[in-house]
């Protein structure tokens, strides 16, 4: 797959293809061999602008790590573009004491065969992460998510999204370790499955013994829009502490009656009434990409994603 | 002007005959009022002639301008002119009220016309600022959050960019608190034109107050059984629906309960 110009056109875009950077960004350090790739995002004095990183997957093993310094704020838009047999790909998002960091990332592309991607967030004392993902790649993709929460009052919050389609099966497994007291996550996943797709997600939530006053939520929502497709989500939280605040569930199911028959009450056919209801599910993730750009891509592999429903 | 006749209805929900008989006709230029005790079938009669899958019409026949609606799709009767602000709209997530309100007006206009959007967003600000809706409305999602007051007055906004031929207004008071009912009211009123034909379902008079209706229609048990003028609802309002019963010989008007098992519990049995 190439990289569509749509995204390449943009400053501030730094590419990286056969495990090489071949475009950088002036406040960014680099460290990389064949199959890590270190990028240091470092306090910048001017130009606040988004930072996109362009990725393209590798048919081997790869590393990745985010390293954001201390009090920075930092927003990135990350587009990995996955190749038919992309090789096992590691993901480090690393958050320093104080960060305020958005990240907004979306995985495309066709696998032709099984893949594997490992997502690893660390947030020390303060640090903000706000992790928003579109996978709208087609094809059997595995993901390991795990967040653990070191320093007093880190806080992750993600945001995930994911469409199934033909015989796409995505297995996800989100963990979050509560590891300080006063830490907050909450994981909201929004799935839709059409066709035969069948999405599978794993959740855990940890508070450690100590990490008093911590909160851990997890929220997620499905909609099946194939007869033959599968969506199972089993929630756990595993608490070790008594003054906390927790929570899970999860609601599979298909389109809710009452919304179709009330959008259907002011002239919207079923196709059109819903399209909207889908759009309720996928503009939050859109919109989290701040380029107009950007959002229209999205957007168009939404819609082949949904089959042009 | 459009005209909906509904011509000896009956429907039934499950095993259960709600609507025993209904008949009435409504024409362009013309407010109705339907009062009656609970549970006489006053929203369900709203209901079915939008379309609701949940009811099965046994006989009889809802004609728009002499056109059978009855097999027609809850879409495909919106889009022929037929409208229900609901007592109770749905919550839908995620759907802008903006982008909601677009697609249904869009929908509503013939396949070769094009909406223009800044007279539709200038539309829109007009009509939310009639209602006092506040700002931001466009972008708030679908009635989720929305208060009671506000729930029906969305109701209203609708109504009026998409302008009905028929619309049934069911119990759009109920959750209004004085002001906005004036709001409501006031704004319903400035609607009434030869184009709109209008059913309000209410309980009590204060909506008709500022909704002046031109024939007031008493529901009991599925059936109109009285039709006048406004002189009815002051009558109600005082005397409530007992001088009627008496009139009609109606003595029960509560639904006839029967006694259903609910099996057996397990219990303690004593040792011998």
């Amino acid at each position: 797959m190439k990289i569509p110009n749509l995204l390449i056109n943009e400053l501030d875009t730094l590419l990286i293809q056969k495990g090489k950077i071949t475009q950088t960004h002036a406040s960014i350090k680099s460290l990389l061999n064949e199959k890590f790739i270190r990028l240091k995002f470092n306090k910048r004095k001017t130009n606040h602008s988004p930072i996109n990183i362009i990725m393209m997957g590798q048919n081997h093993d790869m590393e990745l790590s985010l390293e954001f310094a201390k009090n920075i704020s930092e927003q990135i838009n990350f587009f990995l573009i996955a190749s038919p047999h992309m090789g096992p790909l590691k993901l480090s998002f690393l958050g320093k004491e104080n960060v305020n960091v958005e990240i907004t990332q979306m995985i495309i592309g066709r696998l032709k065969s099984p893949s594997h991607i490992e997502r690893k967030v660390s947030l020390a004392k303060n640090a903000l992460m706000k992790l928003t993902t579109a996978i709208l790649m087609d094809g059997m993709l595995t993901m390991n998510d795990s967040a653990v929460l070191l320093g007093e009052e880190a806080n992750f919050q993600s945001e995930l999204l994911v469409i199934g389609q033909h015989n796409d099966d995505i297995s996800i497994t989100q963990k979050v370790d509560h590891k300080a007291k006063k830490s907050y996550s909450t994981l909201n996943n929004s799935l839709v499955a059409n066709d035969q797709s069948h999405l599978k997600f794993d959740i855990y939530g940890t508070i450690d013994k100590y990490c008093a006053q911590s909160q851990c939520f997890q929220h997620s929502k499905g909609i099946l829009l194939g007869e033959k497709a599968w969506i199972e989500v089993d929630p756990k939280l595993i608490i070790n502490e008594f003054d906390v605040e927790a929570g899970h569930g999860a609601a599979v199911g298909q389109i809710n009656q009452d919304e179709l028959y009330y959008l259907s009450s002011r002239g919207l056919d079923e196709l059109l009434a819903k399209r909207l209801i889908i759009q309720g599910y996928t503009d939050p993730f859109v919109t989290a990409f701040p380029l107009i750009q950007h959002q229209k891509y999205i957007n168009q592999a939404i819609a082949r994603k949904m089959g042009g429903r | 002007m459009s005209i909906l006749e509904i011509r000896d209805l009956y429907v039934a929900v499950e095993d259960k005959t709600i609507l025993k008989g209904v008949n009435l006709t409504v024409k362009g230029g013309e407010t109705h009022a339907i009062m009656g005790p609970n549970g006489t079938g006053k929203s369900t009669l709203a209901s079915v002639v939008m379309g609701h899958p949940k009811y099965t019409i046994l006989s009889g026949s809802i004609l728009l301008d002499g056109e059978d609606i009855t097999t027609l799709a809850v879409d495909e009767r919106s889009r022929k002119g037929i409208f229900l602000a609901m007592q109770a709209p749905i919550e839908v997530p995620g759907v802008t009220n903006f982008d909601f309100v677009k697609t249904a007006v869009q929908a509503h206009m013939p396949n070769d016309k094009k909406l223009r959007i800044g007279k539709f967003i200038l539309d829109f600000e007009s009509a939310a600022q009639d209602l006092q809706m506040g700002t931001g409305l466009a972008h708030r999602y679908l009635n989720e959050g929305f208060s009671g007051g506000e729930k029906k007055r969305n109701e209203i906004l609708q109504m009026k960019l998409i302008k009905p031929a028929i619309a049934f207004l069911d119990e759009i008071d109920s959750g209004l608190d004085v002001d906005a009912l004036r709001i409501v009211g006031e704004n319903v009123t400035a609607m009434k034109s030869n184009d709109l034909g209008m059913i309000l379902i209410t309980h009590y008079q204060r909506l008709l107050d500022y909704i002046e209706p031109d024939f007031v229609h008493i529901m009991i048990k599925g059936e109109i059984v009285k039709t006048g003028g406004k002189e009815l609802i002051t009558k109600i309002d005082v005397e409530g629906y007992d001088w009627l019963k008496a009139e009609l010989g109606v003595t029960e008007l509560e639904e006839i309960r029967k006694p259903v098992s609910l099996g057996t519990c397990a219990t303690k049995v004593p040792l011998k």
